[in-house]
């Protein structure tokens, strides 16, 4: 089974999030289980305190989960967001 | 009769998203996720029976023939970006965010449904919400040959 580090993740996690002009203040990672039973990786992006959910956000998320494909990550990647406490 | 709106639901997912209980908020999800599911529900059963036929029994028949499971096996294929054998020549192009983004609602609508331990906050309904539209839209932007490519594969099983 090929798994990136963490740090690689969280690598591919900031970047997409730059690319697409999300802001945040934090990545969380998780390791998970899919529905499907598969080995997942909960990825939680934390947004600034009353921010919205932007524009890229989508985006973002599409780019993250192809670039963990291309890397041959086998975990299913799952992308979230929430708000940070102020 | 008409197959379920996915714009009513969206609009639903938005009213949701806008309360503070943690059942909004996974209903929420829900009827983002189904949002998405059902565009590509509709698209599946109109180009095998075609949409003139929507009153025709079989056309049901079609339509719950994509099951989740059918949908995370295809969407997992066009994750990445190397070119795969079923694309049209040009590829799937923006088919492939419909893949992506319905494969990670399908695991969050998972969570939001299934699991007692699963919370969530206005954010996450939000972005389910924003992920199901994109990828509504995508699929809309998407040429009919790469509709047509990812509603077979959805439809049958490669052997």
């Amino acid at each position: 089974m090929s798994v990136l580090t963490d740090d690689q993740v969280r690598k591919i996690a900031e970047n997409a999030a730059a690319a697409h002009g999300v802001s945040i203040v934090g990545i969380g990672l998780a390791p998970s289980i899919a529905s499907t039973g598969e080995p997942a990786l909960e990825i939680k992006y934390f947004l600034p305190p009353g921010s919205v959910i932007a524009a890229g956000s989508s985006a973002t998320v599409s780019q993250v989960i192809m670039e963990m494909a291309d890397a041959n990550d086998d975990r299913i990647p799952i992308v979230r967001y929430a708000s940070s406490r102020s | 009769m008409p197959p379920l709106d996915p714009e009513e639901l969206l609009t639903q997912a938005r009213q949701l998203a806008g309360q503070s209980t943690q059942a909004d908020l996974r209903r929420a999800i829900s009827a983002a996720y189904y949002g998405l599911l059902h565009l590509i529900l509709t698209a599946a059963a109109d180009i095998v029976v075609g949409p003139d036929r929507r009153d025709a029994p079989y056309y049901s028949l079609v339509y719950r023939s994509v099951d989740h499971k059918q949908l995370q096996t295809v969407s997992k294929r066009l994750s990445g970006s190397k070119p795969d054998p079923a694309a049209p020549v040009e590829g799937f192009g923006p088919i492939a965010d419909v893949a992506r983004l319905a494969r990670n609602l399908l695991e969050l609508r998972h969570r939001a449904d299934y699991d007692p331990q699963y919370t969530c906050d206005t954010s996450e309904a939000s972005g389910a919400i924003s992920d199901a539209r994109l990828a509504i839209d995508q699929f809309k932007a998407s040429t009919p040959d790469q509709q047509q490519a990812f509603l077979m594969l959805l439809l049958f099983k490669a052997r």
